[in-house]
């Protein structure tokens, strides 16, 4: 594989560094699994749980005036956050070993 | 999709693309690519290119084995939706017997999404004769389905019958997940 390192951290950059309709902070916040208020059940059921996500937990996103194109980006940082995260575990395994 | 705009959010080629898929194949763009396609810059187009890499550049895992490995990633994070279609595009590579390099790797990952794990379980992998690169190369393809599953689970994605998964795989087979260029413009 050439540089997959490389690739995913273009991916990283414009998921939590890019512009978006959301704060870069938020994001990053989401990516760590640390994001505020209303969207700290939600982040973590999309890291821990996804599976467990519903309809009904985006339709809450919605009532709260929270748009589509939020709802897509800090769900996209959660995921990829998480995603990171399990890999930074795998690698530390693999450096000290 | 839960989400309107991943389902009709697109740009002008990738409105026309999804049209002549329709045409040409009798079945919609999948959900992957729906979601690829709205606002590109923002995910699609860094997330093809990494998975391009990780799913089909050279590697001491083969197409098969790594789409085996898609399917083991996935059904740990349980995403039916990746599970369904990747054990197709496994089946489609010619993944028949799991060699013990590749057991190993697969009891490393299914601890590593269970939980955790720790040097001891990474030097097992390499004493099953698990070169470092190739651990690596086998976690990246977890990390490509740790994000692609949660995604697919929290938009809600799905298949519209077995035939509309099995006609994906075959796309996937023979584009080696490659998209057109304007589509992720």
């Amino acid at each position: 594989m050439d540089d997959p390192g490389g690739r995913l951290a273009a991916l990283r950059a414009a998921v939590l560094g890019g512009p978006g309709a959301t704060d870069r902070d938020l994001r990053r916040a989401a990516a760590s699994g640390a994001a505020p208020g209303v969207w700290s059940g939600y982040v973590r059921s999309v890291r821990e749980a996804s599976y467990r996500v519903s309809e009904e937990d985006i339709a809450v996103l919605k009532a709260g005036g929270i748009g589509e194109e939020e709802i897509f980006e800090v769900t996209v940082a959660a995921a990829v956050g998480a995603a990171f995260d399990r890999l930074e575990a795998g690698l530390r395994a693999v450096a000290e070993s | 999709m839960r989400l309107g705009v991943l389902e009709h959010g697109h740009g002008r080629a990738a409105r026309w693309f999804q049209k002549i898929v329709v045409t040409l194949m009798g079945h919609e763009v999948d959900d992957v690519v729906k979601t690829a396609m709205h606002r590109p810059g923002f995910f699609g187009r860094h997330f093809f290119a990494y998975g391009q890499e990780v799913l089909r550049g050279p590697s001491f895992w083969t197409v098969a084995e790594r789409e085996h490995l898609a399917a083991v990633s996935s059904e740990l994070n349980e995403c039916p939706f990746c599970v369904r279609v990747h054990t197709e595009t496994a089946r489609l590579a010619g993944h028949h017997d799991v060699r013990p390099e590749l057991a190993a790797v697969i009891t490393f990952i299914t601890l590593l999404n269970r939980g955790g794990v720790t040097a001891a379980d990474a030097a097992a992998v390499r004493a099953a004769g698990v070169p470092v690169e190739a651990l690596v190369e086998a976690l990246h393809v977890n990390t490509i389905f740790n994000i692609v599953n949660r995604l697919g689970n929290a938009f809600g994605w799905s298949w519209d019958s077995d035939e509309h998964v099995h006609a994906a795989a075959r796309v996937i087979q023979r584009t080696r997940y490659r998209l057109p260029g304007l589509v992720l413009r």
